[in-house]
């Protein structure tokens, strides 16, 4: 475990800000108790400082994780976030999109989204966007990046792409092994 | 008169009965270290009953029957007394102190000893023809010596000028010190390859001042870590710096950091990266224009229609 470098940091905000933009800093700086994220075999958690400071008891092989994953670093430097952040960016999303009941399941199982179900999008959403996707009763089901804008996307026709496929709820069962 | 015949053995037996052993003897004798091995089991019974006893009974017929080995040795008859001549040890003792190093080779070794070439032995004695008889060849009354004519004869290459007798006496002065010089570059190499640093002797001339104030620098701190406490505890010497820091690196910021500290950083960090940022929303933007324009068009449309009215009303008249 141990805290991210400049430029790790740089990658990961990165990343963040695409999908909660300015809300990043609510994350950095809460109210009711300081949080940090941490690094631990390549992976970024978002922890509380009193149990950060707890599991520096444990050695760096013994420790499995700590907080909530954020995602995990490749070896290239890359950053990819993980379904288990889904509760923070859909606390701070700029930019949702509600899923029809038709299609949830075919989003959960990993496909796209497509015009047909899209429910709802918010407005003067842009191309290439982070976005959170909801069912209609506003509960978070995944996210990912639209391919279209909101403006374009009502020009479509029913089969084409709306939203490319980032993460989803159901990876908690189809990656259960290795997540 | 009556006469009992008495033998020298019963004689022997009666007086030696009380030291002689029983038993077969199992020890292996090496008589030339006045050793013997004793290999056989203990007897567990008796050695539990008493120890003590056991043992010391144990050792003493072992060293009865290794000394009563000694006197069957061959004896030689000296003024003070018999001597026993002891046989060859059997035993291999190792070597107390480890094999003595060959003597390192000098370059000329070295190179003759690639070529092939073998060291011939000359005579030490030579004809002198001035005085006709053998002299040595090198060194007092060396044969044939040039230095001690009362007259030189002269070359053509000789220079006016010049002393033959001082220029002799300089070119052996050359063939001497490059002599030294080759000898003392034998021991550095030797010294060299042996330890470094070691047996080194420079000139305290200018360019070899920074190689000596370096070589004393590395010896200097090879002393303070040749202490007991490897120079923790031991006086300083004024002016002495700190020795270098070896071992391991701490993990620097293993996370025991100020979050505070670190929340605040992070923020920099975005507020940097938010700056970069191109904020304006290009489709937004073009959208509104393109409204723009069709709420002009419409307006255009509208007057031209007005027209239209006004044209029906004169048909009207």
């Amino acid at each position: 475990m141990r805290p991210m470098t400049e430029e790790e940091s740089k990658t990961f905000f990165e990343k963040l800000i695409k999908f909660i933009g300015k809300n990043v800093t609510l994350l950095i700086q809460r109210k009711d108790e300081p949080y940090c994220f941490r690094i631990q075999k390549n992976k970024v958690y978002y922890v509380s400082e009193e149990l950060m400071k707890r599991s520096q008891n444990i050695p760096r092989e013994g420790l499995c994780s700590l907080g909530t994953c954020f995602g995990r670093f490749t070896k290239t430097g890359k950053f990819k976030l993980n379904i288990t952040c889904l509760d923070y960016l859909a606390q701070y999303a700029k930019y949702k999109v509600w899923v029809k009941p038709s299609s949830e399941m075919s989003w959960m199982y990993g496909n796209n989204l497509l015009k047909a179900g899209l429910g709802r999008i918010t407005e003067d959403t842009p191309a290439n966007q982070g976005v959170v996707l909801f069912s209609m009763n506003d509960v978070p089901i995944g996210f990912g990046v639209t391919s279209k804008s909101t403006h374009e996307c009502r020009k479509l026709d029913p089969q084409a792409l709306v939203v490319y496929h980032y993460g989803d709820v159901g990876e908690y069962l189809r990656d259960e092994d290795i997540m | 008169m009556t006469e009992e015949i008495v033998n020298a053995s019963d004689i022997l037996t009666k007086k030696l009965d009380g030291h002689l052993i029983d038993g077969e003897d199992t020890l292996l004798y090496d008589l030339g270290n006045l050793t013997a091995f004793d290999h056989s089991s203990l007897n567990k019974t008796e050695y539990k009953s008493n120890p003590n006893e056991y043992i010391n009974k144990l050792s003493r017929d072992n060293v009865q029957l290794l000394i009563s080995r000694l006197f069957q040795l061959p004896i030689k008859e000296i003024e003070e007394g018999s001597l026993a001549l002891l046989p060859r040890c059997t035993t291999p003792i190792p070597r107390e102190r480890s094999l003595p190093t060959s003597k390192p080779k000098t370059r000329w070794e070295a190179f003759a000893e690639i070529k092939g070439i073998k060291k011939k032995k000359k005579s030490s004695m030579e004809w002198d023809k001035e005085h006709e008889e053998y002299r040595p060849t090198f060194g007092y009354k060396k044969a044939n010596d040039v230095a001690n004519d009362w007259a030189m004869l002269a070359r053509p290459d000789d220079k006016v000028g010049e002393d033959p007798f001082k220029k002799l006496e300089d070119e052996k002065n050359d063939r001497v010190s490059k002599q030294k010089k080759r000898e003392q570059r034998n021991f550095d190499e030797a010294s060299m390859r042996q330890m470094s640093n070691v047996g080194k002797t420079l000139s305290f001339d200018k360019e070899h001042r920074g190689q000596i104030k370096s070589d004393m620098e590395k010896v200097f701190d090879v002393a303070k870590l040749s202490t007991a406490s490897l120079g923790k505890f031991d006086k300083r010497v004024e002016n002495e710096k700190d020795a270098p820091k070896r071992g391991k690196k701490k993990l620097a910021g293993l996370g025991a950091g100020d979050v505070a500290q670190e929340s605040e950083n992070n923020s920099k960090l975005i507020d940097r990266m938010f700056k970069k940022e191109n904020v304006l929303n290009v489709d937004k933007a073009t959208r509104q224009f393109v409204k723009a324009e069709e709420r002009e068009n419409y307006s255009k449309k509208r007057s031209s229609g007005g027209k239209d009215n006004k044209s029906q009303k004169r048909f009207k008249k």
